[in-house]
């Protein structure tokens, strides 16, 4: 027996209900909107766009679809739960990177509806967000994710916009929880440059007291509005009707105090144009367990997502930033237990930048005074925001190796993707990391949320530690695009964090990670000799040994070597190994293990024209214990790089990751996008020695020469026949082409089957299911006019067994953007 | 490790060639995985087994859903569940549907019907080709065989359009479902030695010259042309001026042969003469037609060995002998000469073929 369930929405298709009310901090987001409009006509991303909200369409396969529906739908209800705001504020500013995690006894989740055969359901459909978009709406912070939204416009659907929600958050990995972690990067303040009024307050414990909300940023404080939060009525609406969430509408009237008067100033977007990020403060993360019991209500929850903001936003405030780019939320959930997290990037952001202007138009026929504006700008990003010696944490700064004049930290990491002007080596490096603590109590009920509460802190420390070593064996000071996740087991809990490390012109050089131990151990010395060899193939492999890469056009070459003192400082940081533990000594070995993963594609690597993006999506699922969590993600590179052998010469665009912990398995999903590139070495050749943004700038110039005599036979659809060809790409455009957008598409399924054993096992059901609903996505996307879904994701892949019964279920939910692509 | 699900999907469907290539020829997965193995080491490519085997059984599970399609080549296109280009997909169809001659060789002669599937394990070992790769070919050949038995028109070209193969193999497959229409016999012990090749050309040449000549709805080139069949009885006068153009041959072939074969053919030229337009006299009767390989073989193939000729004074022979009945006033008056040259052109190519040394 099949059942599927499909859930559409087009928004173009069909035109729908009212949009909330705007009230007045919408006006911040309909000055983005608009600015970020006029980008868009231009670039095509009209994901900003409001999402029409719009009947949702639902086909039933058969009646049991229906009941799959049901129990899809869930209700959002939340109770309030009071929590020891301050305390958890101190932990936040310890600079040993603990993580605020809040044990509420308070009630939770009501209706958690396990879908298919009562197995627990890792991730709540919905609620936090949709809840709190509705309850919120006054505030804008619903809004606010949803114009933002990059990777796919929120998409309503009638009975799971909630689900949708939840999911979108969930998937938008713009994850990253790296705050509290990296005393490194985020703290300390130097310098300046700082905008917009931020910060104004240069408090350096902004405390994230309520009471001391109103320093920096926001006039509104958002406790008030947190206890106006609950207001029951607004579940219904979101219920009631689809998408209204999306569907504030922006008008225009930019001005930059209008940030100011944002309750959160949260931008969910990953891509920013060049000027719009002023400074990256650092990743700010919040996280907290809750406990779900059934019958709460709506607006606990929501309160819940709101203390998250709130502390987020007070993260961010005490880097000195004014905003929060590529905002996310997620939740894991095992039994009653769940962790919320929300995280992103704290950044000063320059609203009256020229969303219009490209890069494009500075080339070498430019005016002198362009020029100089890049040349000031483009380590500018780099930046910290705040001054040194201020301020709560403890941070390594060292001078800025673009401009040697202001202070940037000496690791960066970063949840959105790199400012393009920030000058970087080209080559890139996808870094994953695990790390995996043992629960010690029962894992449902309030002792297993106050273990899991307890143990948070040090996994995510692990992860961090893991994470930071990894960057440095690879001779790369920043991570991008960085998502993390927890995923909770019944007996351990894992987190795993993935992003794409880089080595950035103004941040200094890494040096090779060193081992503390006592000179006599040889054990040691030999893992220290091998870290060392390592580190400097890895450096060499990525071409990072070689000098900064040029300043192209301007002609400034920053100097090679950081000037010794600061070396100095950078050495005692974090990167000190101590082989304390049996695992330590792995985890070393481990390190000094070189993996050869497929080329990671930048913007500055040129794509083949014509040929289209290559998504694909691969799952492990094998026993706990078998395989620790760092294998598997190891593996699932290694394995990507073989599988697509045959694109060669290709590069991997930065794959998303989904840890799962059911039952005592592990399951990892890895979704990404191979983008062919235009010829063999030819990143190589483009590589060493050339900053990024001189790339794009030409890459672009030539396309649009070189556009019109190109027409692609192959994707032409043939006359009255569908389009011959959809690509999927997890990327936000496809490369060479102008896209026209459509619509946004979603669709969740669910498959049962009776022949597991005839269809080849798991893995075979799998495999054919999977197949089976790319085929569908591609039919979607074919039918409603586009040739190519962008922003493609999978979420929430579960999949179940009973081999007595020789049955198997599977749940998945993919989607994205349905767009015409013109090559 | 034990890995209970390892699956990857792409939107576009990755086809290996050399992995369909070891599918193809009938090996097991594991078996596959062995053998890229040993090929990534020498390679030096640095593949992990446990990468190969991932792979390996990605493309096994992707050819057992395609397997389905493949025998319906023109669903491939149609289908919608794997996003394959044009190229890949013929490739897929052209080598799904290759024959192996040492397999469609023992194929030859036998039943195609679903009884005799199981017993290819006497095919398999004869031709060595594993048990698998034998029951594909055993199937598609039989599907072939039931999807142009009784459509008129062009066996060939009825079989590239229904199974989109290429030129070639669809005319090995014209050969062998017009070698099963026939049911000529093939499988006796003494003609073991031709090969598939063999047949190949033999079929071809018969299926040019002695079937139904104009290709319409209405022919079927896997017919004899009965009409043909019942001239070439009257052929029996040349039996009766055996001495005319045993002369004629004699004085065209002295200047050309070897001696040996001269004294040879002077000798025989009755033994000859006798099997050859004996053989045309009786091929009107359904059971000689069919066991017209046993009988050119016993009557001609193996006097003429004994007489050890060479290959080229065969030829010289045949087209001697054919050119000097032309010559004589009998084969014209009683207008046969078409006939003459349309049996001659056939049963030259075939003792060419079929005389081995």
């Amino acid at each position: 027996m099949e059942t599927i369930l499909i859930d559409k929405v087009a928004s173009l298709l069909i035109p729908t209900s009212p949009d909330p009310v705007p009230n007045k901090d919408q006006k911040f987001f309909d000055d983005v909107h608009e600015k970020l409009e006029k980008v868009e006509i231009s670039r095509q991303i009209d994901k900003l766009q409001q999402p029409q909200p719009c009947e949702p369409k639902q086909e039933h396969k058969n009646e049991s679809s229906a009941k799959d529906k049901k129990k899809l739908v869930r209700q959002d209800s939340v109770q309030s739960t009071e929590t020891s705001r301050p305390s958890e504020m101190s932990n936040d500013l310890d600079p040993n990177h603990i993580i605020p995690c809040k044990l509420t006894n308070a009630p939770v989740l009501q209706h958690f509806h396990p879908i298919l055969s009562g197995a627990p359901l890792e991730t709540i459909p919905s609620l936090p967000e949709s809840s709190l978009d509705r309850a919120e709406s006054l505030d804008v912070d619903g809004v606010d994710d949803k114009c933002a939204v990059d990777t796919n416009s929120a998409s309503a659907c009638g009975n799971l916009h909630a689900a949708c929600r939840f999911d979108r958050s969930e998937r938008d990995r713009d994850k990253g929880d790296k705050d509290k972690g990296s005393p490194r990067h985020a703290r300390h303040e130097s310098y300046g440059g700082r905008e917009p009024g931020a910060g104004s307050t240069p408090a350096p414990n902004a405390s994230l007291n309520a009471s001391s909300i109103p320093m920096g940023i926001h006039r509104r404080s958002s406790d008030s509005d947190l206890s106006i939060t609950p207001k029951g009525s607004s579940l219904n609406a979101s219920l009631g009707n689809a998408g209204s969430g999306g569907g504030a509408i922006l008008r225009p009237s930019m001005n930059s105090n209008n940030l100011d008067m944002l309750e959160y100033p949260f931008l969910t977007m990953t891509e920013y144009p060049p000027g719009f990020i002023v400074h990256i403060g650092g990743t700010v993360c919040a996280r907290s367990v809750k406990l779900v019991d059934g019958g709460g209500e709506s607006a606990a929850r929501a309160a819940w997502w709101a203390e998250l903001r709130t502390e987020l936003r007070a993260h961010a405030r005490a880097l000195r930033c004014n905003a929060v780019l590529a905002y996310c939320e997620r939740v894991a959930v095992r039994e009653d237990v769940c962790v919320l997290s929300a995280s992103g990037t704290a950044a000063v952001i320059n609203l009256d930048c020229d969303f219009v202007n490209e890069e494009t138009p500075i080339t070498a026929g430019a005016g002198r005074t362009v020029i100089e504006e890049l040349e000031m700008e483009s380590c500018c990003a780099a930046h910290v925001p705040y001054s040194p010696g201020v301020g709560p944490y403890r941070a390594e700064l060292a001078a800025c190796g673009g401009c040697r004049r202001a202070r940037v930290p000496t690791v960066l990491l970063a949840t959105c993707a790199k400012p393009s002007r920030l000058v970087a080596y080209s080559k890139a490096v996808t870094l994953t990391a695990v790390a995996a603590r043992v629960r010690r109590a029962p894992p449902a009920a309030e002792p297993g949320a106050r273990d899991i509460s307890d143990q948070l802190p040090f996994l995510e420390y692990e992860l961090h530690k893991l994470l930071l070593a990894k960057l440095r064996m690879q001779g790369a000071n920043a991570i991008f695009s960085l998502q993390t996740q927890i995923a909770i087991g019944e007996r351990c809990v894992m987190a795993l964090a993935s992003g794409t490390a880089l080595r950035l012109a103004a941040l200094p050089a890494p040096t090779p990670p060193t081992i503390k131990a006592s000179e006599s151990d040889k054990n040691a010395l030999e893992i220290q000799r091998a870290l060392w060899d390592a580190f400097h193939a890895n450096r060499v492999a990525n071409g990072y040994d070689a000098g900064p890469p040029e300043q192209g056009c301007n002609g400034t070459v920053a100097e090679t070597e950081e000037p010794p003192a600061l070396e100095l400082s950078a050495d005692k940081d974090a990167c000190v190994l101590e082989l304390d533990e049996a695992e330590d000594v792995e985890t070393a070995k481990s390190l000094a293990v070189r993996h050869s993963g497929m080329q990671v594609y930048t913007p500055s690597l040129r794509a083949a024209r014509g040929a289209p993006p290559h998504a694909f999506m691969q799952v492990w699922r094998t026993r706990l214990g078998a395989c620790g969590g760092e294998r598997l993600a190891a593996r699932a590179l290694a394995g990507a790089a073989y599988k697509l052998r045959r694109l060669q010469p290709a590069a991997l665009a930065a794959p998303h990751f989904h840890l799962d912990l059911p039952e005592d398995e592990i399951q990892l999903v890895v979704s990404g996008t191979a983008i062919p590139l235009a010829g063999a070495g030819r990143g190589e050749a483009l590589g060493a020695a050339r900053p990024e943004p001189e790339d794009d700038i030409f890459a672009l110039d030539e396309e649009q020469l070189a556009k019109p005599p190109e027409p692609v036979a192959d994707d032409r659809p043939s006359a009255g026949q569908a389009p011959s060809r959809v690509s999927l790409t997890s990327l936000g455009v496809v490369a060479g082409g102008s896209s026209r957008r459509v619509c946004a598409l979603r669709l969740l399924f669910v498959r049962e089957t009776t022949g597991i054993r005839e269809l080849g096992g798991l893995s075979g059901f799998l495999h054919t299911f999977a197949c089976e609903v790319l085929a569908i996505v591609r039919a979607y996307t074919a039918a409603l006019g586009g040739n190519a879904l962008t922003s493609f994701y999978i979420t929430q892949l579960m999949l179940q067994d009973n081999a007595h019964k020789n049955q198997g279920q599977c749940l998945l939910s993919v989607g994205g953007d349905v767009v015409h692509v013109t090559y | 490790m034990y890995t209970e699900v390892d699956v990857f999907v792409s939107n576009f469907t990755l086809i290996d060639p050399e992995i369909y290539q070891l599918w193809i020829e009938g090996c097991s997965s594991s078996e596959a995985v062995s053998t890229l193995h040993k090929r990534a080491a020498e390679k030096q490519s640095g593949a992990t087994v446990e990468l190969i085997a991932s792979d390996v059984l990605d493309h096994y599970r992707t050819f057992a859903l395609l397997e389905r399609l493949l025998t319906v080549p023109s669903k491939l296109s149609e289908q919608m569940i794997f996003q394959i280009d044009e190229a890949t997909k013929q490739m897929l169809i052209e080598k799904y549907y290759d024959l192996d001659d040492a397999v469609i060789r023992e194929l030859l002669g036998r039943k195609l019907s679903s009884r005799h599937r199981k017993d290819l394990d006497e095919v398999a070992e004869r031709s060595g080709a594993p048990l698998r790769c034998c029951r594909r070919q055993f199937d598609n050949v039989r599907r072939v065989f039931k999807a142009v038995e009784e459509m008129p028109g062009n066996v060939v070209a009825n079989i590239r359009n229904t199974f989109l193969i290429s030129e070639p193999l669809a005319r090995k497959y014209g050969a062998v479902v017009f070698i099963a229409c026939m049911r000529f016999e093939t499988g006796k012990r003494k003609l073991q030695y031709l090969t598939f090749n063999d047949f190949y050309h033999c079929a071809q040449a018969i299926m040019g010259s002695w079937t139904y000549s104009c290709t319409g709805p209405e022919y079927y080139d896997t017919e004899m042309d009965r009409e043909f069949l019942l001239e070439l009885r009257e052929l029996r006068l040349l039996l009766d001026k055996e001495k005319e153009h045993k002369h004629l041959v004699c004085m065209r072939l002295r200047p050309k042969l070897l001696d040996k074969s001269y004294q040879e053919l002077e000798l025989n030229f009755r033994l000859y003469t006798r099997a050859l337009v004996g053989l045309a006299c009786n091929l009107h009767r359904g059971r000689e037609l069919r066991s017209l390989f046993v009988d050119l073989l016993e009557r001609c193939i193996e006097p003429l060995r004994l007489g050890s000729w060479p290959k080229t004074d065969l030829a010289q022979f045949l087209c001697a002998y054919e050119q000097c009945a032309l010559q004589m006033d009998v084969l014209r008056e009683a207008d046969l000469k078409s006939v003459w040259e349309r049996y001659m052109r056939v049963v030259s190519q075939c003792l060419l073929t079929m005389y081995h040394l």
